[in-house]
């Protein structure tokens, strides 16, 4: 299970688990569905067709068990596009924790990336929610910098409640930076060095 | 002068012409291999991604509700064709 391979440390606390809005799955589903329905569409037109062209004669009856093989196998392969699209749905998520952001991103089957952000490493987030369907279905694209030059910038599309999301990173950073300035120096090294 | 073109047809008599049911059993074990592959990749990800086991089980029962039956059918019209 992911969870447990996500390996959280001592004391880490799960604040959420965020996938991508509704809307975005919802419209590749009616991509998936849509494309289910062709040769159905195309058969009852075929069907339909002499009653308004005269003259013509379609013998679909008898080329039956060859058209239930082919829709069939439509439907199948239409079937593995829609579980594809709930896969990657799924899969694809970002984990808050109350110390870092772990997001995960499965882009094919065999293109996956996982990506850890520390919370105390972060310096700004912020989010952009553009058009009239982002703007009526509550969605956008979070983005975050990093105070580390080696590491990348990350951001994320169809993210539901941005805003919201925003607000959470942000006071699990704010949380994060008061824990680790009260923390106790273990290390035994004095800051008796006039600076 | 304004003559038909000459052009002559290749000749494909050396392909093996393959009556129509031992066609369509051909593509039936084409897409039996790809749906056992399918499964497998499907099933790995769901077992060894997955946040919730209860979810993954729920996919698990909708695939195999929906496939199964289309197979039996695709199955079916193939061998009696």
């Amino acid at each position: 299970m992911l969870l447990n391979k996500l390996s959280l440390e001592p004391g880490e606390e799960i604040l959420k688990v965020v996938r991508k809005h509704w809307f975005i799955i919802t419209t590749q589903l009616i991509g998936a569905f849509m494309t289910a329905i062709v040769p159905l569409i195309l058969l009852g037109f075929f069907i339909e067709l002499p009653k308004f062209v005269g003259g013509l004669e379609i013998n679909v009856g008898g080329h039956a068990l060859i058209i239930t093989f082919g829709v069939a196998t439509w439907l199948l392969l239409s079937t593995f596009s829609a579980f594809v699209v709930w896969t990657h749905y799924y899969l694809d998520l970002w984990v808050i924790t109350d110390r870092r952001i772990i997001a995960v991103e499965q882009i094919h089957f065999f293109n996956r990336t996982v990506a850890i952000f520390r919370l105390e490493r972060m310096q700004d987030i912020e989010f952009s929610i553009k058009g009239l369907l982002q703007t009526f279905f509550n969605f956008g694209t979070l983005s975050a910098q990093t105070a580390g030059h080696l590491e990348a910038n990350f951001n994320s599309s169809g993210m539901p409640n941005p805003d919201e999301l925003q607000n959470i990173i942000q006071k699990a950073m704010d949380a994060r930076l008061t824990e680790l300035n009260n923390k106790p120096n273990l290390s035994g090294a004095s800051n008796s060095s006039g600076e | 002068m304004n003559s038909a073109p000459n052009v002559a047809l290749p000749d494909v008599s050396f392909l093996p012409m393959l009556p129509t049911g031992d066609m369509v059993t051909f593509v039936f074990y084409i897409v039996l291999a790809f749906y056992a592959i399918f499964t497998g990749i499907l099933y790995y990800h769901w077992s060894t991604y997955t946040s919730d086991v209860a979810v993954a089980t729920v996919t698990y029962i909708v695939y195999f509700a929906i496939t199964i039956p289309l197979m039996i059918v695709i199955a079916s019209s193939a061998f009696i064709i």
